[in-house]
């Protein structure tokens, strides 16, 4: 437990790199094929929350595949809440992710509306351009259309320009637009509305060995938490942004939080 | 802040594609089944599905210099590698792969008949049968039967109706091997998209 605790961003990045190296595999066996974008394993099929609105919002109408791919994004959203941002978005392989970077010295503050601003003018240009906008600059499918392009290079020796211009846009995008998960990213934003519907996994404070039961003044729980959530008394509509990136359950100096299956809603 | 510049940043970027590529609008060599160009880029979120699963591996992303749009959308490329439509001996109600796998019906569910990716068309300047004599490589690779032979100088001729644009024609054409020394990259057959696709 003190190695995972100790080595948590490593662990992520892992995880990520398997299910990265998954959907390269994919490529050539196809049992787990496609992107994050959308993916089937074994058959059963899971679009991205907002790639989903946006063609029901371009083409004015819901496709029966879109719609059961995305009952599937939802189950899962049930089930682990904001889990993807934390564990298997590309953002963590490139180690811009959230949950990589701390904002211990940065003004900590609710979540802000940045993200759902961002959010609502990608539904509002979909409609009225008719074609999916975000995906154009999406971090997600860019670092994909680079995979891609990796793919058919060494695959059919295609060459490709993806190869140069996918990475330099994605360099572009995380330098002009610093803490992009937290402040900037819609589909991390969707994810965390529809995570309202997740009641599992969440970290809990258990009370008697919280150092702030015991006199102590603590906040390191809520300054590691890339999402900026004071998990003592977060609501549940907070706590939905957290993306179970266990930085609190590894940084508690206590050891006084636990991530739990099932819980109930804390009463403050 | 950076937010509201975000949010005026997507209409604008929006725009720009929208009319930059509505000017040179250009047909693209789309998987089977794919819409008609409009309707295909409400659909497509460019997820790479088709293309994982496609067991010929001929279908790419369309680049960037083709039009911004359509950047990182499928395309097929019949240079190195052609579609077989997923026929399978050992199961023949195998349907097609890159269909089956589109999440938004960007690919519409149509029969193997009904499929047509494009159209070929003979480069007589480049074809070997057409310069010279006496090639049929094409013909006999052709799985629809779409290529006939002149009566006279049995020269290589498209039978459009029956033509899918499988490309399968374009991948055997062996005029860019035979070209090498002399430089040669264009193959005697190419898959043109036709707009009036399914």
């Amino acid at each position: 437990m003190n190695v995972l605790r100790k080595n948590i961003k490593s662990v992520r990045f892992l995880v990520a790199l398997i299910f990265l190296c998954l959907l390269v595999a994919g490529y050539f066996v196809s049992y787990f094929a496609g992107s994050y974008c959308s993916l089937s394993i074994f058959g059963v099929s899971f679009i991205c929350p907002l790639g989903f609105l946006q063609t029901v919002l371009a083409d004015r109408g819901v496709t029966l595949k879109g719609f059961l791919a995305f009952l599937g994004t939802l189950a899962v959203i049930a089930i682990f809440g904001k889990i993807f941002c934390a564990w298997f978005c590309s953002t963590v392989l490139i180690g811009k992710s959230g949950a990589d970077n701390h904002r211990k010295n940065e003004p900590k503050g609710k979540r802000g509306l940045g993200a759902i601003i961002i959010l609502a003018t990608a539904a509002v240009t979909t409609f009225i351009f008719s074609f999916p906008v975000f995906c154009l600059i999406c971090p997600i499918g860019l670092f994909f259309g680079f995979i891609f392009s990796v793919l058919h290079l060494f695959g059919v020796f295609k060459l490709s320009w993806g190869l140069i211009v996918f990475p330099l846009i994605l360099i572009a995008e995380f330098t002009l637009l610093k803490r992009w998960c937290y402040s900037f990213c819609p589909v991390g934003a969707l994810v965390g509305l529809l995570s309202r519907l997740n009641f599992f996994i969440k970290p809990k404070v258990i009370g008697n060995e919280c150092q702030v039961n015991h006199g102590k003044s603590c906040g390191v729980c809520k300054d590691v938490c890339p999402e900026g959530i004071d998990i003592k008394s977060a609501s549940h509509n907070e706590s939905a942004n957290c993306t179970k990136c266990m930085e609190c359950w590894a940084h508690c100096p206590g050891g006084a939080i636990k991530v739990k299956l099932f819980s109930k809603e804390r009463r403050v | 802040m950076k937010a509201i510049g975000v949010s005026i940043f997507l209409p604008t970027c929006a725009y720009g594609v929208k009319y930059a590529s509505s000017n040179g609008e250009k047909a693209f060599l789309r998987p089977p089944g794919a819409l008609k160009e409009g309707d295909f880029s409400k659909l497509c979120i460019k997820c790479g599905r088709c293309m994982a699963v496609c067991p010929e591996k001929t279908i790419f992303t369309a680049d960037f210099g083709t039009n911004f749009l359509q950047t990182g959308t499928p395309v097929m490329d019949f240079q190195y590698t052609a579609c077989n439509l997923c026929r399978e001996e050992s199961n023949p109600s195998q349907k097609m792969r890159c269909i089956e796998a589109c999440p938004t019906s960007a690919l519409a569910d149509i029969k193997r008949e009904q499929v047509r990716i494009g159209l070929a068309k003979i480069v007589k300047e480049s074809c070997i049968a057409w310069q010279s004599t006496g090639c049929t490589i094409c013909k006999d690779a052709c799985p629809e039967k779409a290529i006939e032979l002149t009566a006279k100088g049995l020269e290589p001729l498209i039978n459009e109706d029956k033509c899918n644009g499988c490309g399968i024609c374009q991948k055997v054409c062996p005029t860019a091997i035979a070209g090498a020394y002399k430089g040669k990259r264009s193959k005697g057959v190419v898959i043109l998209p036709n707009r009036e696709r399914v």
